[in-house]
């Protein structure tokens, strides 16, 4: 038997859970890159190549899963709709799902943006034994795009803020 | 009677004003843990290498401030009033070695090899029988920042309420390298260079103090690193600059 006070204790603290900011944010290709406000947020561009940016990026960042896949249907390209499909599933917390999906996207894509994306999935399913630290060295040595860097390197110092 | 009331009334307003006192938990989330220091080099071509070798001969920290970091309290301000009590608390937190997950003198020599090897026109390694080594003392190192803590209460009869606020503040890191550059027994090069870190604090959102005093930690802690990194980086150009005058290279 569970008592009310038990169901009220639970209910307030999912509620105070679904306010918690989400740490990462999708963004539109072409956006600032991350030290905006200085604060801690995670940034994920969108692929240069689709053609709805914004959307995906409101879809994604307010959790609208079924018009996300209806969205995703319009997308032709296959890596650009497993990029997609990752982000969103990291966003949503589905690590396993994300990870299935971007470990298929060959790590230069997207000015190796795909690279970053898969550190992220890892990271967040706690794998302990990669040096991140030369994941974000390679990314920021080997992307021609300078926002992709800067997010390479501002990931580098959430390492250090996060443990 | 009375007196013995105004004691109590004062007992409790010293012992509220010392628990809203922040260094506790700077001493725990603070001062308590390590942070990594590793950076990221900046980005850029490589040169074309000649074939040379330089040595990094591990370096030695002589600054005798930089033991174990610190929190200090520099100034407290208390406003006892009848109906309020505010306070202000300001403690110095400086990094020292036990703040830094990596060897220190360890972690600039492999920083320099690392270095030397990416935009050096040679090829660099930690060995001292090369016809170029360099050594270095880092004379000067610190990271601090000025931790405040403000808060309040107001009470009245039977009401009563209170808040505080944290906040930091200050110069970050600066580290200075004095280095040599030998070509066999001979210094060729002997200079300083010394840089302040240029990086901004990551403010943690939503704010907890526990989370600010872990961000302030790894703030200070990459600041010094930038701080290195900046030094690390004009010591490996100075050695191109003058490699690139050496007549047996330029033969």
């Amino acid at each position: 038997m569970i008592s009310k006070n038990f169901l009220l204790a639970l209910a307030m603290l999912m509620s105070v859970v679904s306010c918690m900011p989400p740490k990462y944010l999708i963004t539109a290709p072409k956006s600032v890159p991350s030290d905006v406000d200085g604060r801690a947020k995670k940034f994920i561009f969108l692929p240069k190549g689709i053609e709805t940016p914004n959307k995906f990026a409101y879809l994604i960042n307010k959790n609208r899963t079924a018009a996300f896949t209806e969205e995703l249907k319009k997308v032709s390209d296959a890596d650009t709709r497993r990029f997609l499909r990752s982000i969103q599933n990291l966003f949503a917390g589905k690590y396993s799902l994300a990870y299935n999906d971007i470990v298929n996207v060959p790590r230069s894509s997207f000015d190796y943006e795909a690279q970053i994306l898969l550190a992220d999935v890892l990271h967040e399913m706690h794998v302990d034994t990669l040096n991140y630290q030369r994941i974000y060295q390679r990314v920021a040595d080997s992307t021609k795009d300078e926002n992709i860097r800067a997010i390479a390197i501002k990931r580098n110092r959430f390492l250090k803020y996060e443990k | 009677m009375r007196s013995s009331l105004s004691t109590i009334l004062i007992i409790a307003m010293a012992l509220l004003v010392s628990s809203c006192s922040p260094y506790g938990r700077l001493a725990k989330d603070f001062a308590g843990k390590q942070t990594s220091i590793q950076f990221i080099h900046s980005p850029g071509k490589s040169p074309v290498k000649f074939n040379i070798s330089v040595g990094f001969v591990k370096p030695v920290i002589t600054d005798a401030a930089f033991k174990s970091g610190q929190i200090k309290n520099v100034k407290t301000e208390i406003i006892p009033a009848i109906i309020y009590t505010g306070w202000t608390y300001f403690y110095e937190c400086s990094i020292g070695r036990n703040q830094v997950k990596e060897k220190l003198d360890s972690f600039v020599q492999s920083s320099l090899v690392e270095e030397g090897n990416r935009k050096g026109i040679f090829t660099a390694d930690t060995s001292s029988n090369h016809p170029y080594t360099v050594e270095i003392e880092i004379d000067s190192i610190r990271s601090a920042a000025i931790h405040k803590t403000t808060g309040h209460f107001v009470y009245l009869f039977f009401f009563a309420t209170w808040g505080s606020s944290t906040n930091a503040t200050g110069n970050p890191a600066y580290c200075r390298f004095h280095y040599r550059l030998r070509k066999g027994e001979k210094v060729i090069v002997d200079k300083s260079i010394g840089n302040y870190s240029t990086i901004d604090f990551l403010r943690p959102f939503p704010f907890d103090e526990k989370t600010f005093n872990v961000y302030l930690r790894a703030y200070l802690v990459e600041s010094l690193g930038d701080a290195i990194r900046k030094n690390i980086e004009a010591v490996v150009r100075e050695v191109n600059r003058e490699l690139r005058v050496d007549p047996m290279l330029t033969q």
